[in-house]
């Protein structure tokens, strides 16, 4: 530790840390609007100007490292009047008469400027009004009032002003509010390794730009949004509820949208979600989420989800009040179960507590264990695992990405499903780690891989168990001459296993998760539980399979009646759309009226996982908390609360609170204790003990597929918002990208179809139609059909065969 | 005008020779532009994938250097010298008479793509001040009048 003395004060401070950061983290106020904590120094904005003694002139703190017995001052005379001349050069290419009127305070928009007649280009009509870092910049280095054009020509004023591009869903970019900190080029680069931005031309002209000069959409940009959580000005916003996002009130709680369990902070206003930015307290998360944790959200309108219980009269479903729905809900089932049976299914986004209410309920009421649609597949991972491990929890830890020196990842492209994963993959790989990537699909991993593996479609489980098995004393292949040669001689300690199972395909997952298992047991050995990491699909699977609603499958023939809780199981499981009979007493406790709930007898609504007080827990046994951020729409009430008011009328006594539920998991599995403790958004590990055992088992075959058609592929994208695709909405992917039947290239050409030809995919028995895109990460002899298109089709060409192909027709003409 | 744009087989082919983390980028841009006159949006993209870079890390460095186009160049290219000396000795004028008789500003191009107007940096031939170049051929010591002419004579197509 250093010790520097700033404006008199003597501080302590690592050696050779960065000034500016000592000086900010100890209170002393200095401006910088190019600095991103934890990057290299740019020192182009100049604005964080400060006085070291010993070197002639004012240093810049982005540039300068702390050393013992620096003196250093932030607040003389030369320096504000530095930074004032700094900042005033910043501003004379930039809309700024609000940022320095002493009238700002006066304004209204729609006032008269009785100053200037060019009302419009003033704070008071920009969208970043009182969140600008720059505004906020001008207040602390007294430029509010500082009156630069008086007498001076203003260049922002006298040149042509670039033109926004709004042409995506997701972000906005206005280059006339850009002053070229280049921290969203530097964040995108160096934090996404995403390199979408640039600065293009140079000197006067410079800007920047996406891609190839293009529009954003047309661009390699993710929409994570890392440059809008940099940008100084508006110059990059998000689109949604850009004009409204002052929030009244920010919840850190923990995204639904894949099994990472990002930390983010929900902005509200009066009781509605206006923005979402990255929380703190998942440290894989870091500060950093994905296009569905920032704008998923918003993937439907208030009045798209449901603010009304239903009750069916007849062939409708008419709006009931609360007490009256759920009294009808606990008939309707009480009836069923003296029919027959009845089965409870629990959605993947459900929290902790939900299920355990669920589960008692199932018990209590019906003598059934609750279960979940995501069961077939959870419980073929789980299968595969305990054939080799003894156990189903694997204790790999994500953040051990950090530090590790050999990454091999099975998947079909986790930088759709679980996109975080892939960053902090990237992150590993960019500091050296050698990457194997097993995946029929060319992800963006590939690009930062030592060695890729591109077995046949479908068959990554089949081609990472081959690996295992040369890995441990077989003959090189040709195939897999340079991911052997990555592998070979890799240290166990620092070798990470990453696995994330076909959320369609049981038959696939379980190879998927045998062959990363086998995998990692070749390269780690006894350890190799401790560094393979499973990511499920959806937020909360890992949840489910610990409270054991994994271990069965519902069984939808003959079925007297169905409680469903926050799920639509038709998106997933094809043959839960024989359950929907009229015969089948349905209630459906969700916040959206999606098939399942169009079938239902009763629909108690509630307001889903941003609305939820409780835990998830993660891909790597991360408990994770959610708090409630939202108000549920209308009348409806808290997921927690319909279920307890539910086995309170069916009179199954269950635990009142989220807290109590959470203390009830935690007298059951004594490792979710610690989590009673976490504060919201906090998360803790769950201390999974090394597996048993760890022997490599082989795979049998991989089934055969039928020749001379395409195999089919689908996994989770990126894009497509769960809630929306339960909805079947048109909107469920905004892009337009994954809505569409993707092929590669050359198979277009093939089969003479263009982009956008409206064809139909059939294998035989079932169809989708649908527009085709090119797409080249799909190998040819494949067709990709996102998992959630059309209503989960996918899952049904995979339910009809294990290895399914189809076929492309002619181009339906319009 | 130039060809159509070419195909991504054909650029792909152009520069396959290139490798990435060499310094080939811009003789790879070098390539592009010298075989097709300009460098066609397409093209960024194939050397991007080539060079195991991002299309914004070509077009950032493409854009940079003023010599490269993302235009087919028109028939009669003209660029007018900005350096110092053609200045002093009356450079602007020129530029004003080239903007003038052939309607366009600088950077720009005639609507039938025949002639185009561009802004030169100084190559070193300041004995010729104040010059134009006209398809990188020197035409200098020129006078407004001179200006007018050639202008003109570019503008009738002769």
């Amino acid at each position: 530790m250093a010790k520097i003395t700033v404006n008199g004060r003597v501080i302590e401070a690592p050696d050779g840390a960065v000034l500016l950061e000592v000086l900010k983290e100890n209170g002393f106020y200095v401006s910088s609007l190019c600095y991103i904590p934890g990057l290299k120094p740019y020192a182009g904005c100049r604005t964080c100007l400060v006085d070291v003694e010993g070197p002639p002139g004012l240093q810049l703190s982005c540039t300068t490292t702390v050393q013992d017995g620096m003196v250093v001052r932030t607040d003389t005379e030369e320096i504000r009047a530095a930074r004032k001349a700094v900042t005033s050069i910043i501003l004379a290419n930039h809309s700024d008469r609000c940022l320095t009127c002493h009238r700002r305070e006066h304004c209204h928009p729609g006032d008269i400027c009785l100053r200037d007649d060019v009302v419009t280009h003033r704070c008071l009509t920009c969208s970043k009004n009182y969140r600008c870092e720059l505004q906020a910049t001008c207040e602390k280095v007294e430029m509010a009032g500082y009156e630069p054009w008086v007498g001076e020509e203003r260049s922002w004023y006298a040149t042509a002003h670039p033109e926004a591009d709004r042409a995506n869903p997701f972000l906005e970019f206005d280059p006339q509010m850009c002053i070229i900190c280049t921290r969203c080029q530097r964040a995108c680069n160096e934090i996404r390794h995403t390199g979408a931005i640039t600065l293009s031309g140079k000197g006067w002209d410079t800007r920047i730009a996406f891609g190839a000069g293009g529009p954003i959409h047309e661009s390699n940009c993710d929409f994570c949004g890392a440059c809008i959580d940099v940008c100084p000005t508006a110059a990059l916003m998000e689109h949604p509820n850009k004009w409204v996002a002052k929030p009244d009130r920010w919840t850190t709680t923990t995204c639904d949208s894949c099994a990472i369990g990002c930390s983010i902070r929900l902005g509200t206003k009066e009781g509605r979600g206006v923005i979402v930015r990255p929380g703190v307290g998942n440290p894989v998360s870091g500060n950093q989420i994905c296009v569905r944790g920032r704008f998923h959200y918003a993937s439907l309108k208030p009045r798209e989800r449901l603010g009304r219980h239903l009750v069916r009269r007849g062939t409708i479903l008419a709006p009931s009040n609360y007490a009256d729905a759920v009294a009808e809900a606990a008939r309707h089932l009480r009836q069923a179960r003296e029919r027959g049976r009845v089965a409870v299914l629990v959605g993947g986004t459900a929290t902790n507590e939900e299920a355990l209410l669920a589960r008692i309920v199932a018990r209590e009421a019906f003598g059934t264990e609750a279960t979940t649609a995501l069961a077939p597949v959870l419980r073929a991972v789980a299968g595969a695992l305990e054939a080799r491990f003894g156990t189903a929890r694997m204790a790999g830890n994500l953040e051990a990405l950090a530090k590790a020196k050999t990454v091999v990842v099975v998947h079909d492209d986790i930088e759709e499903s679980h996109n975080i994963a892939s960053l902090r993959v990237k992150d590993a790989a960019v500091a050296g780690a050698r990457l194997v990537v097993i995946g029929a699909l060319r992800s963006e991993l590939c690009d930062f891989a030592a060695a890729w593996v591109r077995p046949a479609p479908n068959e990554e489980g089949w081609a990472a168990a081959r690996l295992a098995e040369l890995l441990l004393g077989g003959a090189d292949e040709a195939a897999f001459a340079d991911a052997l040669a990555a592998l070979r001689g890799a240290d166990p300690e620092s070798t990470m296993v990453l696995v994330a199972p076909n959320p369609v395909s049981p038959g696939k997952a379980a190879a998927m998760a045998a062959g990363a298992a086998n995998l990692a047991i070749a390269l780690c050995g006894e350890r190799a539980s401790e560094h393979l990491v499973v990511l499920p699909p959806e937020a909360n699977a890992h949840g489910l399979l610990d409270l054991g609603l994994a271990a069965n499958e519902p069984d939808w023939e003959g079925l007297a009646g169905l409680l469903v809780f926050r799920d639509d199981p038709t998106l997933t499981v094809p043959a839960a759309a024989t359950a929907l009979r009229p015969e089948c007493a349905v209630v459906v406790i969700d916040g959206l009226l999606h098939e399942t709930a169009k079938a239902a007898s009763v629909v108690i609504a509630e307001g889903r996982a941003y609305a939820a007080e409780g835990t998830y827990t993660a891909a790597d046994f991360r408990v994770q908390r959610l708090a409630p951020a939202v108000r549920p729409e209308g009348e409806a009430v808290r997921g927690f609360e319909a279920l307890r008011a539910l086995a309170e009328a069916l009179g199954v006594s269950v635990p009142a609170t989220p807290e109590e539920a959470l203390l009830q998991i935690a007298a059951e599995r004594p490792d979710y204790m610690p989590a009673a403790d976490l504060i919201v958004g906090e998360g803790i590990r769950l201390d999974v003990s090394r597996a048993p055992k760890a022997a490599v088992v082989p795979l049998a075959e991989p089934p055969a597929a039928a020749a001379g058609t395409l195999r089919l592929i689908s996994s989770r994208d990126l894009y497509t918002a769960l809630d929306a695709a339960a909805l079947r909405h048109p909107e469920a992917e905004k892009l337009h990208r994954y809505d569409r039947v993707r092929l590669a290239p050359a198979d277009m050409a093939r089969l003479a179809v263009r982009e956008g030809d409206v064809v139909e995919v059939t294998d035989g028995r079932l169809t989708v139609t649908a527009p085709v895109a090119a797409d080249e990460r799909v190998p040819e002899g494949a067709v990709y059909l996102s998992s959630l298109m059309a209503g989960g089709i996918a899952a049904a060409f995979f339910a009809a065969s294990p290895m399914p192909t189809v076929r492309i027709g002619a181009p339906v003409t319009a | 005008m130039a060809a159509a744009e070419p195909s991504l087989e054909e650029l792909r082919q152009l520069v396959s020779e290139f490798r990435p983390n060499r310094g080939h980028l811009l003789p790879a841009l070098h390539k592009v532009q010298d075989t097709y006159g300009y460098i066609p949006r397409s093209a960024i993209e194939v050397i991007a994938r080539q060079l195991n870079t991002t299309p914004a890390l070509v077009y950032g460095a493409m854009t940079f250097y003023a010599e490269f186009r993302t235009h087919p160049p028109a028939q009669t290219e003209i660029a007018w010298c900005s350096g110092p000396t053609c200045r002093i000795l009356g450079g602007d004028r020129i530029r004003e008479a080239l903007e003038h008789t052939l309607g366009l500003p600088l950077g720009g191009y005639s609507e039938d793509g025949r002639y185009a107007l561009h802004l030169g940096q100084c190559n070193g031939t300041c004995s010729e001040a104040p010059q134009v170049w006209v398809n990188g051929r020197v035409v200098g010591r020129l006078t407004v009048a001179d200006a007018i002419r050639l202008a003109r004579r570019i503008r009738e197509g002769a």
